[in-house]
């Protein structure tokens, strides 16, 4: 009787284990409903993966699985049973999951899952997502692959529907750009730029929609109206150092040279050092050659050949190794530690193989910007994901294989991504050393003429060496709101942005 | 039927049932693993299939130097250049036509045998970054030392204060000479400013007595922020009052304070 009582007891258990109980997607979207998102998520994930249901069950449940995971802000584990999902046979439950997908890559900014359910995606079927974002996004994508004249159809539609959208505004101008019309692209911007002039000086789109107005008027050659924008930039903007980048090339091309040094000086100072920016210092050579600054022109050239001619030739041999994706991901990792060191008021210690200054400014690129961003948010979503599922290990094994995958294969994409950049690095450096080549020719002729003018003037008359506001006293700075500072070989941080450049062409 | 089977046979049975079971169970989660990788898999490649990486590139090997890790922007002039360049920026304070308010302590710490301090209290206005004017009142109270006690319990030396100073209230004119900005642990620049004061007032002693004085000032104004900063000064005040035995006398007080000061409005740029 005991060992009947025992048989049954062992046949009831398994039978319960094997047999799905009454419909538990419906029991998972009861939790769903209580906000009780755990529990769903884990009811809907044995459905999906672990008990014998039905191939139409089970595609439910991997799209209840992938909404319950978005609303847990699990979005890269919820995204692998959404595709899953959306492969599947039944049309609604595919929509539904495309919708689903859009919204995960949006939150993670992964541009790849974003681009597959796109093109998968109808825009009649759409319910939860915004119309404008689908055509906001689809427009980015077709930037992305150079082809403006589609991103600008799709733009159109949003601009239909809200003509104030400021992304779609954004993106068109950059169509214009793309498609070198700069003049279309400056009457896009100047709506963007006139609708944020209410906006506080720090905003970030303030100053995104003055960079791109300057940019459209950079690449039509008014470079007052140029010049002028790029000085609206505030110094506390991440933006500030490329606006003065792109300031001292207006100006150069003005032939504001005397403003133009003004400018490139603040680039070519210690605060700037972990900035990898050969061009400044090209720029900055050319003036001095125009006005025949020789000394400082000297001191340019040989500056270039310490801190960048060993850099191409570290890149070059770094190059010829043809390490792997892996190898160029740990230097990356490497860069990323230092420079928080650096934004923490840390000193850093450079152990990295690379140059830690060409790094960092490759890091800063849009798209590799972009993955580094995607790298780490999915990495903090492991986090979560332990912390949210402990004492599931199957469910935690699941969620940390896909996350795992996913890591492995974005660090391998950076890698590949900073691998090409450096090589076009080298390419870039080469180019400008050979500048410099010239560059220091030209000098040395200069340096020659002027030996020779020394030697036939006479050696009695006096050197003049003239300041153009040599006859101005301090007080006519400071009645006019300014401090007047001499320039004495230190660089002061609140200096930046402040220099003048106040000699006189030694041409003459 | 049970009952009639052997022993054995029924143990048998038993566990061949739970083998069977097991296994089931077993193979089921084989293939929910299964089913798992063939998903992540498959995600996998959709997402990586597009992504392509097109290398032109020849290099050629060179032996490698050091690694420079930044820019080293030292040397980048020559010393007879420096003076091509100069720094003209905004003031990080500016004072002009803007009201200010100071308070703050002050002492007076050249009596030896009394101690005498209080509060100050000064309002101003500043036309440009170098002139302005400002009302100041200084509160004061004074007290023995422990020398004087000392000298009256043990020496039998009475000791009394000539002059005893119970406030100090008049106009200044305010004239900034000076400016530059300094570092603190070269992690932080504050600008500051030395300026000089000339004013008149009214000295009033503790009998209530009042007479007129004439101030010379010098102090120092460090900014903390756009409209605040520390101010340290000393006032030289000279004037006549008399004296515990009535006699009118020619006296001089200095006064060091250290004041909080207030400027507004706001300053119109950023």
């Amino acid at each position: 009787m005991k060992k009947l009582i025992l048989l049954s007891t062992i046949l009831f258990a398994q039978l319960s284990y094997s047999a799905p109980a009454a419909s538990p997607v419906d029991q998972g979207l009861n939790f769903y409903k209580q906000k009780n998102y755990r529990q769903a998520a884990l009811l809907f994930y044995k459905v999906a993966y672990s008990s014998p249901a039905s191939d139409k069950s089970k595609l439910a449940a991997k799209y209840y699985l992938g909404l319950t995971l978005n609303k847990m802000k699990l979005h890269q584990v919820a995204s692998f049973p959404l595709v899953s999902a959306a492969q599947g046979n039944n049309l609604s439950v595919s929509t539904k999951s495309f919708e689903q997908i859009v919204k995960a890559s949006d939150a993670l900014d992964d541009k790849s899952l974003l681009y597959y359910s796109l093109k998968k995606t109808k825009v009649e079927d759409l319910a939860e997502i915004g119309k404008e974002l689908f055509y906001n996004r689809l427009a980015d994508m077709y930037l992305d692959d150079n082809n403006p004249d589609r991103a600008m159809a799709e733009l159109a539609k949003v601009l239909a529907l809200n003509p104030e959208n400021e992304e779609a505004l954004y993106l068109k101008g950059l169509s214009f750009i793309k498609k070198n019309d700069p003049s279309s692209a400056i009457v896009n911007y100047e709506k963007l730029y006139k609708r944020y002039q209410d906006k506080p000086a720090t905003s970030v789109k303030k100053a995104e929609a003055t960079m791109a107005l300057a940019r459209s008027h950079y690449n039509s050659k008014h470079w007052a109206d140029a010049i002028s924008l790029y000085r609206e930039i505030p110094k506390d903007n991440d933006l500030y150092r490329q606006a003065q980048a792109e300031l001292t090339w207006s100006l150069f091309r003005a032939a504001q040279f005397r403003s133009a040094l003004s400018v490139v000086q603040s680039l070519n100072t210690p605060y700037y050092e972990n900035f990898y920016n050969p061009e400044a210092l090209v720029l900055r050579s050319l003036i001095l050659l125009f006005i025949c600054q020789v000394e400082d022109l000297e001191k340019s050239i040989q500056l270039f050949q310490k801190n960048y001619l060993s850099t191409l030739n570290v890149l070059n041999v770094w190059n010829g190794s043809n390490y792997s994706a892996i190898e160029h991901f740990k230097e990356v990792e490497q860069t990323l530690s230092q420079l928080k060191k650096i934004q923490d008021g840390n000193l850093p210690v450079f152990k990295g193989r690379l140059p830690f200054f060409v790094l960092r400014s490759i890091l800063e690129e849009p798209d590799i910007k972009l993955k580094v961003s995607y790298l780490n948010k999915i990495k903090l979503e492991k986090r979560s994901l332990y912390v949210q599922f402990q004492g599931n290990p199957n469910f935690l094994k699941f969620g940390t294989k896909i996350i795992d995958a996913r890591i492995k294969n974005i660090s391998t994409e950076i890698g590949e991504m900073i691998k090409s950049q450096l090589q076009e690095k080298e390419v870039e450096l080469s180019e400008f050393a050979s500048q410099f080549e010239f560059i220091n020719y030209e000098m040395l002729n200069l340096k020659k003429e002027q030996a020779k003018k020394k030697a036939i003037a006479s050696s009695d008359a006096p050197v003049e060496t003239n300041q153009v506001n040599k006859n101005d006293k301090r007080e006519f700075y400071i009645q006019n709101g300014y401090q007047y500072y001499p320039f004495q070989g230190e660089f002061w941080r609140d200096e930046i942005g402040n220099y003048q450049y106040v000699g006189v062409n030694r041409c003459e | 039927m049970y009952q009639y089977l052997g022993q054995d046979m029924k143990q048998t049975i038993i566990l061949f049932i739970i083998g069977c079971l097991s296994f089931n169970v077993l193979a089921q989660q084989a293939e929910s693993t299964a089913s798992e990788d063939q998903d992540i898999d498959v995600v996998e490649h959709l997402l990586e299939k597009d992504i392509k990486y097109d290398f032109k590139y020849k290099p050629t090997k060179k032996s490698i130097l050091k690694t420079p890790q930044k820019a080293d922007y030292k040397g980048i002039q020559s010393e007879s250049s420096y003076a091509d360049f100069a720094i003209i920026q905004r003031n990080f304070m500016p004072k002009s036509e803007r009201f200010s308010v100071s308070l703050g302590g002050s002492l007076l710490p050249t009596d030896v045998y009394y101690r005498s301090f209080g509060l100050n209290l000064k309002l101003g206005y500043h036309f440009t970054e170098t002139w302005g004017v400002e009302l100041f009142n200084y509160s004061l109270s004074s007290s023995a030392r422990s020398e004087v006690n000392d000298l009256e319990n043990k020496q039998a030396v009475s000791v009394k204060n000539l002059v005893s100073l119970k406030s100090f209230y008049g106009a200044n004119v305010y004239f900034t000479s000076i400016y530059g900005k300094t570092s603190v642990f070269n992690s932080k620049i504050v600008p500051f400013e030395i300026y000089q004061t000339l004013g008149v007032g009214k000295i009033v002693n503790q009998k209530g007595e009042e007479s007129s004085a004439v101030q010379l000032g010098l102090g120092e104004i460090f900014s903390l922020g756009r409209s605040s900063g520390l101010r340290t000064d000393l006032t030289w005040a000279f004037y006549k009052t008399n004296n515990i035995q009535g006699q009118s006398q020619a006296s001089n007080s200095l006064f060091l304070s250290v004041s909080y000061s207030l400027f507004f409005p706001e300053p119109i740029y950023r």
